[in-house]
């Protein structure tokens, strides 16, 4: 792997990106030749058929997966490996079932050595920011899906990562929490300046939240659109009911559905 | 008022004892072949008060706990580095499947020829016989941990202490202490069988010695004695797992939730 990663202001730098999985005989292609790159702020969503490789695409920028071929520029370097400043919510909360909704928001810090009295008040603030109060000593097992996948959001905000990868983090919430929870993200967003690449199914979620969004083919993954969102910010709910958002709309279905 | 909720396990109990007391005494057979459940008592009075069953128990008691951590504190380590690295499993399988194919129990009287018949011997005894379970257990406990936990621990940037601090060992536990249930039972075994073939205490040295004596009445003390010790072992293994097991245990629901700190 060549390693020239160039100095410029994208934060992550995708270039001719493919990757098999390869289980004994045959590669298994799943991402095939992407380009795009994410600028330091911004707020991608990837949209893309079901099996189409949008976890897997997300394990490689978490640096959990080296590239079968091309490159990913993290920071102007390399990513070869995990960073510290890269968040991941998986797409099943992958909660410790041992620890408590505390005790798993907790453990990123524990691991970096934060004292015990300044992780818990970190941890307590996460838990108010996604809703969670009075639930603190739950352990996984007596949560909802959508009450776990908030305690993942909240293990992954805890220790304030640079880059935020999100793995359709608010598929399994209802339709009122859920934008609850687009608002509370939108406004870590705006106060962190975290930058964030978010999977998802919902195409008024992608353009609700992104500033720009990439469309993938069905596996092996290809780019089909990359959109940029034109909405200005704050979006109001009416950005919902303008002929734009359903232009934009027709033409992810269209990427999406195109042969 | 409690007793009530025994009652089966007693009746049967007393009808046991009853049916051991009738066959002892009606069936002419001798004493030294079977007695009876009052002769066991009062051996058992005896005994118990001259302090010699303290003694034999204790010192079984010593051999077969100190077998036990020494199996474990190899089994463990060996276990967990051959979970993680393949090559070390490939060498070291056919030793272990060797190992696993020979009786260790008939291993024993070398290992008294080789380390004497003291102390020693029975606790490396009881350590071969715990050693097997355990390793399986740590291997299998390893490995069937999540990919996607270890993936959050790579993300999260864990060393490799860390992961096995945060993950690996709570993941692994109900494994370990399923293995650890099996293995402190098969370690009275061990302790034994090394008395059986040499020693100057222990239960299984007061076995032999009765048996020569044809003290029917105190083998059956002594074996009570064992039985008591395993099912002891076995319930503090039990203990140990209700309460670092306690978060997949809803049975113990209200006894493990901590508020406030
Ligand atoms: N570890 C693996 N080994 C082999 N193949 C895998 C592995 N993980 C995923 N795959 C395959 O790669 C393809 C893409 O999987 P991936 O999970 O990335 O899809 P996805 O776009 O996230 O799907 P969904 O929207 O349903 O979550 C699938 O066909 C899947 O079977
Ligand atoms: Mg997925």
């Amino acid at each position: 792997m060549s390693a020239v990663c160039p100095a410029g202001k994208a934060l992550l730098w995708v270039h001719d990106l493919s990757l098999a999985y390869r289980n004994g005989g045959q590669p298994f292609w799943v991402l095939q030749d992407l380009n795009f790159q994410v600028p330091e702020g911004g707020f991608l969503a990837v949209l893309g058929p079901s099996g189409c490789g949008k976890s897997t695409l997300l394990r490689v920028l978490a640096g959990l997966l080296p590239p079968t071929r091309g490159q990913v520029c993290y920071a102007s370097r390399p990513l070869a490996a995990p960073q510290p400043e890269i968040g991941l919510v998986f797409q099943h909360a992958n909660l410790l079932p041992w620890r408590t909704v505390l005790q798993n928001i907790t453990l990123p810090l524990e691991i970096r050595g934060v004292t015990r009295r300044e992780a818990e008040a970190r941890a307590r603030e996460m838990v108010a920011l996604v809703g969670l109060e009075g639930f603190e000593h739950t352990l996984p097992r007596d949560l909802s899906g959508g009450m776990a996948q908030r305690v993942a959001l909240a293990r992954a905000l805890v220790y304030r990562p640079r880059l935020l990868l999100l793995d359709e983090p608010f598929s399994p919430l209802d339709t009122l929490t859920r934008e609850q929870m687009w608002e509370e993200l939108l406004r870590i967003w705006r106060h962190t300046g975290v930058t964030i690449l978010m999977v998802t199914h919902s195409m008024t979620e992608a353009l609700v939240l992104a500033d720009r969004v990439l469309v993938l083919s069905p596996r092996p993954a290809r780019l089909r659109l990359d959109l940029t969102v034109p909405f200005p910010r704050p979006r109001t709910e009416e950005i919902r009911f303008t002929p734009l958002f359903g232009e934009l709309v027709r033409r992810i279905r269209e990427a999406i559905l195109s042969g | 008022m409690r007793w009530h909720r025994f009652l089966p396990e007693i009746l049967a109990l007393g009808v046991g004892l009853l049916l051991w007391w009738g066959v002892a005494e009606w069936s002419g057979l001798p004493r030294f072949i079977l007695p009876s459940p009052v002769d066991v008592y009062h051996k058992a009075r005896y005994v118990i008060l001259s302090g010699l069953l303290w003694k034999h128990a204790w010192a079984t008691l010593v051999e077969v706990v100190l077998g036990l951590l020494l199996g474990l504190s190899v089994a463990l380590p060996l276990g967990y580095l051959m979970a993680r690295f393949w090559v070390l499993e490939r060498a070291l399988s056919p030793y272990l499947v060797a190992s696993q194919a020979m009786p260790v129990v008939a291993l024993a009287p070398l290992l008294i020829i080789w380390f004497g018949p003291g102390l020693f011997s029975k606790v490396l005894i009881c350590a071969l016989i715990v050693f097997f379970p355990m390793l399986i257990n740590t291997v299998v406990g390893i490995r069937n941990i999540p990919s996607e936990w270890r993936d959050l621990l790579r993300v999260l940037h864990a060393s490799w202490w860390q992961t096995l601090w945060y993950l690996e060992w709570p993941a692994a536990l109900p494994v370990l202490a399923g293995g650890l249930r099996i293995a402190a039972t098969l370690s009275v075994i061990g302790a034994v069988v090394g008395e059986f073939i040499a020693a100057d205490r222990g239960l299984g040295f007061l076995i032999n010695t009765a048996r020569g004596r044809y003290d029917t009445a105190l083998v059956f003390v002594a074996l009570g004695a064992l039985t008591l010790m395993a099912l002891s072992l076995y319930a503090a293994v039990r203990l140990l797992e209700a309460r670092l097991l306690a978060w997949q245990n809803h049975a113990l629901e209200g006894t493990r939730v901590h508020r406030g700190g």
